[in-house]
């Protein structure tokens, strides 16, 4: 039996899939964490997340032997997960509604602060602050590649979408992440 | 997360998998999709690249904008001789097609868009090619197909040939599938180029048929006789 902590990804997709099906504890294991924050960016709501990702893997075991060991398995659990969230959001309308009043003061003024917060160490919860306010089609390409640092051409696999719309998506993302950003310093101007 | 939180979704995926005991979809379930997939996209295309073909054809035969030496004009009559039926169906194949192609990974990696209109244009010059390079001819004496070029080409109301007799208010034809086919007239016809005419002239005559004749409505000569070469044996002769 090999060591299943040391096999790649697809090795041991291989092997739960042609050997021992108990082995997919250590699948989940491995993706669990990363996915309920993927999805929860997503959807919103932590029990939501949970369900879906969940279901994600459910529905990821029954049909483990469609697929393909010489693509990467990530972007393929990933896309699960994606499509699950997103078919949560359409059955229960869940997607966020941006502050109208926020985007009121949307400006385009200087993105100092901005790009000086992503460099600092409160980048994250400030990117999770900001992403809540932008719509899906951004916050997804922007979460994979800020949170879980997915390549543009992972993010084109696991969204199914060319790698120039990926860059567009992701150029108009941070746009508007930055707008955020900008008109939630000026609500809150002494941080916190 | 912490570690129970982690152990307690291991847990409930390991649980919910046992429970209701979720099995692993055989691998021929994954290939059998693929094949389906590729026979569906083929049967797709090759029945959009046949009916464009043959509305090709039908066009030659029909000869667009004819109607306009008969004194009509605008958008309608040409309309009216447009085989929608084919049209149809052939768009909804390409539809069809087009849908199976995003199922592929390529599809998503380049802009869609351009592959649709690639394939479009594709699927429309095939169809013309075929029918030029004289598809139709071979096909229409081909068994499983024959029926439809005989069923479904002819039937307009129209016919061609080569003058064999002169008479007051008719005169009789020889087709091209050498049947012979008696036009008759009256005074609300028209002659685009002329009503009288020669033996051994060829013409083309439009209007209803009705006790094996043609009731005409216009004749003209005509110099697209002989295009296209192939002309479907009518299934009703007049």
């Amino acid at each position: 039996m090999p060591k299943i902590k040391e096999l790649r990804d697809e090795e041991l997709v291989e092997y739960v899939r042609s050997k021992d099906q108990e082995q997919y504890r250590e699948v989940v294991a491995r993706y669990q964490e990363k996915l309920l924050r993927y999805a929860e960016r997503i959807v919103n709501d932590r029990d939501a997340a949970q369900d879906t990702v969940q279901q994600a893997f459910i529905k990821a075991f029954a049909n483990l032997k469609g697929f393909d060991v010489s693509r990467k398995f990530s972007s393929w659990i990933y896309r699960i997960v994606h499509n699950e969230a997103i078919n949560l959001l359409k059955r229960g309308s869940k997607e966020v509604t941006v502050n109208p009043e926020l985007w009121q003061m949307v400006s385009d003024d200087s993105d100092e602060g901005f790009e000086k917060a992503l460099e600092d160490k409160e980048r994250d919860k400030l990117l999770n602050d900001c992403l809540k306010e932008i719509p899906v089609i951004y916050r997804a390409p922007v979460s994979l590649f800020f949170f879980d640092s997915k390549s543009y051409e992972e993010i084109s696999d696991i969204l199914r979408m060319p790698m120039g719309t990926v860059g567009t998506r992701m150029k108009r993302g941070k746009k508007l992440l930055k707008q955020v950003y900008l008109a939630k310093a000026r609500q809150n101007p002494f941080g916190g | 997360m912490s570690e129970n939180n982690q152990q307690d979704i291991t847990k409930k995926v390991m649980d919910e998998i046992q429970e209701k005991g979720v099995v692993m979809r055989p691998r021929w379930y994954f290939i059998g999709g693929s094949i389906l997939l590729v026979v569906g996209l083929t049967f797709s295309f090759v029945i959009a690249v046949f009916l464009v073909n043959i509305i090709s054809l039908r066009l030659r035969i029909d000869v667009p904008f004819e109607f306009l030496r008969f004194g009509r004009s605008g958008l309608g009559p040409f309309l009216l001789m447009l085989p929608w039926p084919f049209l149809l169906v052939a768009v909804i194949a390409i539809l069809t097609g087009l849908y199976l192609l995003k199922k592929y990974d390529f599809s998503y990696k380049h802009n869609f868009l351009i592959i649709a209109v690639i394939t479009i244009i594709s699927v429309f010059f095939s169809g013309v090619i075929l029918d030029w390079i004289g598809t139709n001819q071979l096909l229409a004496d081909f068994r499983p197909v024959r029926g439809f070029y005989r069923e479904v080409l002819p039937g307009r109301d129209w016919v061609a040939g080569e003058v064999l007799e002169v008479d007051d208010n008719q005169i009789r034809i020889e087709t091209l599938q050498g049947e012979t086919v008696t036009i008759l007239w009256d005074t609300a016809i028209i002659f685009p180029t002329g009503h009288v005419f020669k033996l051994g002239q060829h013409v083309r005559a439009f209007g209803e048929p009705k006790d094996g004749v043609l009731q005409a409505k216009g004749i003209t000569t005509s110099r697209f006789l002989k295009r296209p070469t192939f002309y479907p044996r009518p299934h009703r002769p007049f």
